[in-house]
């Protein structure tokens, strides 16, 4: 059983990506797509990617620009036509029979059929008696790229209630890598080698080594826990002296490097990324976290005291925060919503959703205390007492995410009760709660249906249980390597599944 | 300024010239001037609401506690509020409409009124709150369906025009280029946020016309572009029949984007008095904007706009370093009022700007602004999340069905749908913006009588009625 197969357009990061790998890694400088819609996180929507026309506009102007690139650039030209120019007609004919055979099944990611080989044959012919042979070569590639077989993941199926071996390397690939699929892996389709749990498992453990699998499962997290929120979030100019363009881009680059170092180059675990104290800082990094000078990205262990997991970088911290100060709330209904995959109703009609801040003339008040007067009516407690049960947990850390005892003069205070979770119970400090969090059944089910509904483009629906369940159940089972997840998935009998 | 001449004789033949204005019952649906143009839609969105003590205007002839408008000619400048101040100028280009309620939203599940906004402000309709998305900020439904430009422009746009362009973006905290268009299923449409990219689209190639001999190859294969689109929709043709109903429907509005996107590129606008493509430069971005948006509509590439403003930042309206969103929209005291109120000021700068670039425009014996209705309408009522009594202005003569020059007031006195999050607490509202939608459609020359939502409950059970044009335009 599977739910719903929606016809998905490629997203932004998988066409820019899928375009890089078609034209052999060629750097482009061609226009970008507009931003994809966001749905529960995810970017890669299959209801939301539609095609409106600014999107087909850029989409027409990257093919062209890319195109033109591409054959002027001898090393890429070479691979993309095996044949010199100013060679005879029927020289070329063969040429470009070959062309479509190689380049044409690579955007196309599956041979072409004979119709759409002919169309492009007679287009080719055409286009090369009116200008030249190479114009109409860079025309079909411009071409190539905007038929929906290079912009959709077009799943017609085999018939037999399976998805084709081409249309399952494209859905492994796209899984694993945010791209088309290699020449191995076209092979492998090619000759029916995509058939049985052991050869999909294999190719499964051989991408998740390449390269391209480290930013797939940087660009998973980056949308899963919201990396890119920090760069929007302004902090009071003065408050915070280090807070600048160099030290916000940094604290972006640190999460993207923790989550490749911990997720692909370490045990591949939720317990360490919510717990690890590895980290990769710059110059301006080190200075924000405490720690000794470094000169270039440097790898070091943060301070045993102060910082473990991604709930204790600033990207986080940062981001979730106020101009003046942290913010428990933000904080707390992110790890709700997150990593427990629980819902929270929109707050009453009467909240005052503003910064609270300390009364003109009064003494010295702790940011906790501000939200415990703001958070204190009853009315409000049925949320806040799970919110900030986790919130406060990161009062140790200021509005741009740097270590602190003292707020505002007073001791900090960063106690907090979980409840209506599997882990509740108090706590003292963010690292023991990651250290909990990281013990959560509750959080490595959420993990694992966050990497299902990216997995499947959709919301999971009530058909997707079979499939939800062998995910948990392999999240649990490899400790909570989230390798072994996507193993897992990528072998099951319902990721080959096709159109009924 | 013939249209305004003409106004102002028709006030004069009904005796009402520059004398208060009790319009319910008079019907101007007729068309006056501009046979040989088309009307145009253009609406412009902003972040928050206003603050009502800051935008209001209590002008004599104004009756209290019922529906009325009065010219706005005769009114002295300083009897304009802090908000519309910027505005008098263009006073005769314009009518201000008070206390209209963003009705769908009203009657819909409650939620932050922000992501509520998004999902209702232009579709009039349900939204989705199945799966909302989950922020710090509360629950932010999805849209389900097309907002009003896009129904618009699905309808009067013709082959090788943009169907539509939506110019700005921003303004929604973070979450990206969008505004509040909305396509067919409900996703939003992304914004060109570029008045340099803007202008490369509705200009591919320059606009300036090809040379006339002797092409080189780059030039051949420039000209060829339209054959690849011609291929590539013939792709799709291909795979469309071997697709389910909903997935080919996706790839049909897509083939017919790229269909139109061929037949834009064959066919460069020739240079008119009126249509002189030049890229815009100087002055700030929605500035840039708002004089492509003339251009376009000038040289007849589209006939309907949204743009939406970005949130302004504190220096822009003179405010202390801040979060505009939480420190001042939602500032419930009398400074961040004043603070809001300066914000918009500033829109209100920027809607004279706009309308004086529309009205710049010789067309058909007038200007463009007479054959076009710019709607300005805000996320919210009031930054405290209203959503009922906003301040909505309507520019421009819609090819002769709006009658411009008025302050016009619409009594709070209707039963309300809802008694949450920013509905007034159950007090009486005004009607809902779904009858301006309607007026836009038939100024647009569309028969349709409603948009979205035709009818809802009051708590007090009676029939809210959501059809039919808004009264006194």
């Amino acid at each position: 059983m599977l739910g719903q197969i929606p016809l998905r357009r490629l997203s932004r990061v998988e066409h820019q990506n899928t375009v890089q790998d078609l034209l052999y890694g060629l750097v482009l400088a061609t226009p970008e797509l507009p931003k994809d819609p966001v749905e529960a996180g995810f970017e890669n929507s299959a209801r939301l990617l539609s095609a409106p026309p600014l999107w087909v506009e850029q989409s027409e102007l990257i093919a062209s620009q890319a195109a033109e690139a591409a054959l002027a650039d001898p090393a890429t030209r070479a691979r993309i036509l095996p044949c010199k120019s100013g060679s005879t007609p029927a020289e070329q004919t063969v040429c470009a029979d070959a062309f479509l055979s190689g380049f044409g099944a690579r955007a196309f990611r599956r041979p072409l059929t004979a119709d759409e080989r002919q169309s492009y044959l007679a287009f080719i012919a055409e286009v090369g008696a009116e200008i030249d042979f190479e114009a109409a070569i860079e025309l079909a590639v411009a071409a190539l790229m905007q038929a929906p077989q290079f912009t959709y993941r077009l799943e017609l199926g085999a018939g037999d209630g399976r998805v084709t071996a081409y249309e399952l390397a494209s859905r492994l690939s796209y899984l694993l890598w945010q791209s088309m699929p290699d020449e191995m892996l076209m092979a492998a389709a090619a000759a029916d080698q995509l058939a049985t749990p052991a050869q999909l498992g294999a190719q499964a453990r051989r991408m998740l080594r390449d390269p391209r699998a480290r930013q797939a499962m940087v660009d998973f997290h980056r949308q899963w826990l919201d990396f890119d929120r920090v760069l929007e979030e302004p902090k009071e100019p003065g408050a915070f002296p280090d807070w600048g363009p160099e030290l916000r881009t940094a604290i972006r680059e640190e999460v993207d490097r923790f989550v490749a170092g911990v997720m692909l180059d370490g045990d591949g675990t939720l317990t360490s990324l919510l717990t690890s104290r590895k980290s990769w800082v710059d110059a301006e990094l080190a200075a924000h976290y405490g720690l000794p000078p470094v000169s270039g990205w440097t790898e070091v262990e943060l301070p045993a005291s102060e910082r473990s997991g991604i709930l204790t970088r600033s990207d986080f911290l940062a981001g979730h925060a106020h101009e003046t100060n942290g913010s428990p709330v933000l904080r707390g209904v992110f790890v709700i919503d997150r990593l427990l995959c629980a819902g929270l109703a929109a707050p009453p009609p009467s909240a005052d959703t503003s910064t609270p801040e300390r009364a003109p003339g009064s003494g010295p008040i702790t940011n906790r205390a501000l939200f415990e007067q703001r958070t204190a009516p009853a009315q409000c407690q049925g949320c806040h007492v799970q919110i900030n049960g986790i919130g406060f947990g990161f009062e140790h850390f200021d509005a741009a995410g740097a270590f602190r005892t003292l707020d505002d003069t007073l001791p900090v205070d960063a106690t907090g009760t979980i409840v209506g979770t599997d882990v509740d119970g108090p706590y003292d400090g963010a690292i023991a709660l990651s250290e909990r969090l990281a013990h959560s059944r509750t959080v490595r089910d959420c993990a694992a249906s966050h990497w299902l509904r990216y997995t499947l483009g959709r919301r999971i629906e009530t058909a997707d249980a079979c499939l939800q369940g062998r995910a948990e159940r392999a999240l649990a089972a490899g400790g909570g390597d989230v390798r072994e997840l996507l193993i897992e998935i990528a072998t099951s009998p319902e990721f080959a599944r096709g159109p009924r | 300024m013939k249209q305004a001449a003409t106004r102002r004789r028709f006030l004069q033949a009904l005796g009402l010239g520059g004398a208060a204005l009790m319009l319910p019952s008079l019907q101007f649906r007729q068309r006056a001037l501009a046979a040989d143009a088309p009307t145009r839609l253009l609406i412009m969105t902003t972040q928050h609401g206003v603050p009502r003590e800051h935008w209001k205007m209590d002008l004599a002839g104004l009756p209290a506690g019922a529906d009325g408008a009065v010219p706005l000619a005769g009114i002295a400048k300083n009897e304009f509020s802090l908000v519309l101040d910027p505005l008098y100028e263009v006073r005769n280009r314009l009518t201000v409409v008070e206390g209209l309620a963003m009705m769908s939203a009203m009657l819909d599940e409650p939620g932050n009124n922000h992501g509520v906004s998004w999902a209702h402000l232009l579709t009039s309709s349900l939204a989705d709150y199945e799966d909302p998305i989950h922020t710090g900020g509360g629950i932010h439904p999805f849209a389900r369906t097309m907002s009003l430009d896009q129904y618009i422009a699905g309808k009067v746009s013709t082959p090788g025009m943009i169907s539509s362009l939506e110019l700005g973006g921003g303004g929604r905290f973070g979450s990206g280029p969008v505004g509040f268009a909305t396509a067919p299923d409900g996703a939003w449409l992304p914004y060109e946020t570029s008045p340099k990219r803007a202008f490369d689209r509705l200009f591919p190639t320059g606009g300036a016309p090809s040379e006339p001999s002797m092409p080189s190859r780059r030039a051949l294969i420039a000209a060829r572009r339209t054959s690849v689109l011609d291929l590539a929709a013939g792709e799709y043709e291909r795979v469309i029949p071997k697709l389910g109903a909903e997935d080919s429907r996706k790839l049909e509005m897509h083939r017919d984007q790229i269909r139109s996107l061929e037949q834009r590129l064959g066919t460069a606008p020739a240079a008119t008095a009126s249509c002189q493509p030049m890229a815009p430069s100087g002055g700030d971005v929605m500035d840039q904007f708002f004089r492509l948006s003339a251009l376009a509509f000038a040289c007849n590439l589209t006939r309907v706009i949204t743009i939406n403003v970005d949130q302004l930042e504190p220096g822009d309206f003179g405010a202390p370093p801040g979060d505009v969103h939480q420190d001042y929209a939602h500032g419930e005291n009398p400074e961040a009022y004043m603070h809001m109120a300066n914000y918009y000021r500033v829109h209100t700068q920027q809607f004279a700007q706009l309308i004086g670039h529309l009205d710049a425009v010789p067309e058909a014996g007038g200007t463009l602004l007479d054959n076009t209705m710019v709607i300005w309408i805000t996320e919210l009522a009031t930054g405290p999340h209203d959503m009922a009594d906003g301040m909505t202005l309507v520019a421009g003569g819609g090819g002769g069905m709006l009658h411009p020059g008025r302050y016009v007031r619409f009594a709070q006195n209707r039963p309300s749908p809802c008694s949450s999050y920013g509905c007034l607490n159950g007090a009486k509202i005004g009607p809902g913006q779904s009858h301006l939608f309607v007026s836009a459609m038939q100024a647009m020359g569309m028969p349709d009588t409603s948009f979205g939502m035709t009818s809802g409950k009051a708590l007090d059970g009676s029939n809210i009625d959501m059809t039919g044009p808004l009264a006194m335009l």
